[in-house]
Order: C-alpha cells, then structure tokens, then sequence
C-alpha cells in the first residue's frame, strides 16, 4: 500500500463525511470549551505532549517575541528571559512527550521521554514548562483555563490528576530548561 | 431547485435533471475535478461522466446528499483519468497529497495491501474516531485536495492550526492502521 492507495481509498468512505466536509462549519466557542474540557478531563495521564516547531533558530537579546516571525502565535507578552531558543513553524511540527514530575504556579516540571524529529531537546532532559496564562489565540489551553474558570475548576484539580494538555512550544531557554508554551 | 426536485426528475427520467444538477453543482464539481487534475479539459470531462453516471444510477440510487453521491463518482472519475507519471513531471498538488498520505503508512510490504470494502472499513473506522473539526480538515485536505489556504479560509482558523490538526490526523491515522495489523 502506498500514499496513492489511500488517496484513491479515500473515495470510499462514507458518504455523511463527504457531505459534513462540504457543508459543515467548525463551531464556535462552545465547541472550543468542550474541546478544552476534554483535554482537562485527564483523557490521558502520563505526561505533557509538546508540540516544538520545526527549524529552531537561536536568538540572543531578543526583548520581544513580536520580533519573531511566527504565523502561528500571536503574543502579547514578552517572556522575562530574553536569551532563548526560538522557533518558528514553516512546515511539519515535531513533537515531544514530557513526563510530568511535579506542577508550578505557572506550570509543570518534566522529563522529555519521547521525541519525535529534531530539536533542541533530548530524551531524558529535565524541563520547566511554562505555560500562558494569556494570549490573543484561542488555544486550547486559553480554552482550558476558560473551562476552569467558567466551571469553577481549580487549577489544583487539575493538578491532582496530572494530565496531559497537548500544548504548542515556542521559546526555550537552555539555561534555566524552561519551556514556554501555550495551547495549540 | 432543491435535491428532492432534482432527484424527482432523475426518477421520472426527465433530461432536465442534468440540467438542474449542472446548475447547483457543476462549479463544485469542477472544481474537485480541477483541484486533482489540474487540466481543465480533463475536469470537465470528468465532470460530464460524472453526470453520465447519475444518470445511468439514479434510479435504483436514491442518494441522502446528492452533492456527496456526484462528489464521490467526479473524485473517482477525476482520480482516474489522472496520469500519475505526469502529475509528477507537472508537480500537482495532488501528488504531494500522495506523499503526506505515506506517511501515515506504517508499513509498505504488498502482503498488508489493504484493498476495496476493507481499505473502506478502516478509514471509516478511523474517521469515526475523529473530533469532528479533525475530519473535516483532514478530508478537506486528502479528499477534496484543498490547499492549506483553502481550508484556512474556508473554516476561518489559521493556516498554522490547519498544518498543526493534519500533522496530528496523520499520525493517528499511522497508529490507526498499524493497529490494524499493519505492521512496522
């Protein structure tokens, strides 16, 4: 089997997806909260996913991430650190799984036991996760914090059950092992 | 005119239903054709077998969408007609659909060829597990061979989340039919 098989395979499926591709609208932000409870439901328990983007580029003195062309993220807040790893997506995303060892005020400490192309990180590295608590995008991590708050959810529950929020890295310090994320 | 007029007209073996299906759908059609073949002539001549063969099926077909029912013989008809050799030469976007769909082939051994109302099951199958906003990106992509702006435009999120939900479609669908048996 190859690429073309499926391709042409596709054209058996049923008709209802077909239709629902064609006439159907992505939701609005009930959706997204829905979405957003699910991830915080602790679907799955073991660890964080991180998406990293592909290319990272090194950038030194960098004051804000608006210096940074990055189509996929919109920040309104600079990090404090202004020595970091930044990158930016042009294609495929790489990924990382982080086992969580222990939950911050701002987010999670890890261990990086999976990882899937190149990056900056390695299996068995130590990492501090930071994740926004703000931003212009309606992540799924701005979605689940709205979650939280809109069902009287507290971040300690969240805690407690320890599980993965898919998340979207875009800087890292390799000095301090931090990375900041936000929801894709 | 409605789908159930048209439909009507299709059973009473009145011509005009042709006429009727060109006029609610033709351009749709086309452009499905085009997307894939990338050839105008070849499109429309896709597009009028496609009528041929309403014609030639309704009756005994009684299709819920006829969009969906047209969609998926024109996808077919365009798929065949399709010179993969020059599609190549010419780099259709089709071909690099092909490419993406092989990553999500765990194995590429003839033995696990999966073929027909099989191929079918496993796609329904694995289209069945996924979010909603998920599928609709995902066939927008493979099976209508939109482009990532297309599809961006389309459902009003940007092309980052696009690129980001087909990364991680594809991956499941991987898992998906190594689940299958598949083998790595």
């Amino acid at each position: 089997m190859n690429g073309e098989d499926l391709i042409i395979g596709l054209g058996c499926i049923d008709e209802a997806y077909v239709e629902e591709a064609e006439t159907g609208v992505l939701s609005g932000p009930a959706y997204g909260r829905w979405i957003a409870l699910a991830a915080c439901a602790g679907l799955i328990v073991l660890g964080a996913s991180v998406l990293l983007r592909e290319q990272p580029v090194r950038h030194s003195g960098v004051q804000s991430l608006q210096d940074v062309e990055s189509p996929a993220i919109t920040v309104t807040e600079s990090p404090a650190e202004t020595d970091c790893i930044l990158s930016y997506s042009k294609g495929e995303l790489y990924w990382a799984e982080i086992q969580v060892s222990g939950w911050t005020d701002t987010g999670f400490t890890g261990t990086v036991t999976r990882i899937d192309g190149t990056a900056d990180l390695a299996v068995g590295d130590t990492v501090t996760v930071v994740l926004e608590e703000s931003g212009a995008q309606d992540t799924d991590q701005e979605m689940c914090q709205n979650a939280l708050a809109d069902d009287s959810l507290s971040r300690n529950e969240m805690k407690d059950v320890e599980q993965i929020v898919e998340i979207t890295f875009y800087a890292y310090d390799p000095e301090t092992g931090t990375l900041y994320a936000r929801g894709e | 005119m409605k789908d159930a007029a048209i439909l009507e007209l299709y059973w009473a073996r009145d011509e005009e239903a042709i006429g009727q299906t060109r006029a609610a759908y033709g351009t749709r059609l086309f452009g499905l054709a085009d997307r894939i073949l990338r050839n105008r002539e070849d499109a429309e001549e896709s597009v009028s077998d496609t009528y041929l063969a309403a014609w030639n099926t309704i009756p005994p077909q009684r299709p819920n969408s006829l969009f969906a029912y047209l969609a998926v013989i024109c996808r077919r008809f365009a798929l065949g007609r399709l010179d993969w050799r020059d599609a190549r030469k010419r780099q259709v976007e089709i071909v690099t659909l092909t490419q993406e769909m092989q990553q999500c082939i765990p194995d590429r051994r003839q033995e696990d060829r999966l073929e027909g109302e099989e191929l079918a099951r496993v796609l329904n199958c694995f289209l069945g597990e996924l979010p909603r906003e998920s599928r609709m990106i995902f066939l927008r992509r493979y099976w209508y061979a939109d482009s990532i702006g297309e599809i961006a435009l389309r459902y009003g999120i940007s092309e980052s989340k696009v690129k980001t939900r087909l990364h991680r479609t594809r991956r499941k669908l991987r898992d998906h039919l190594e689940k299958e048996g598949i083998r790595v």
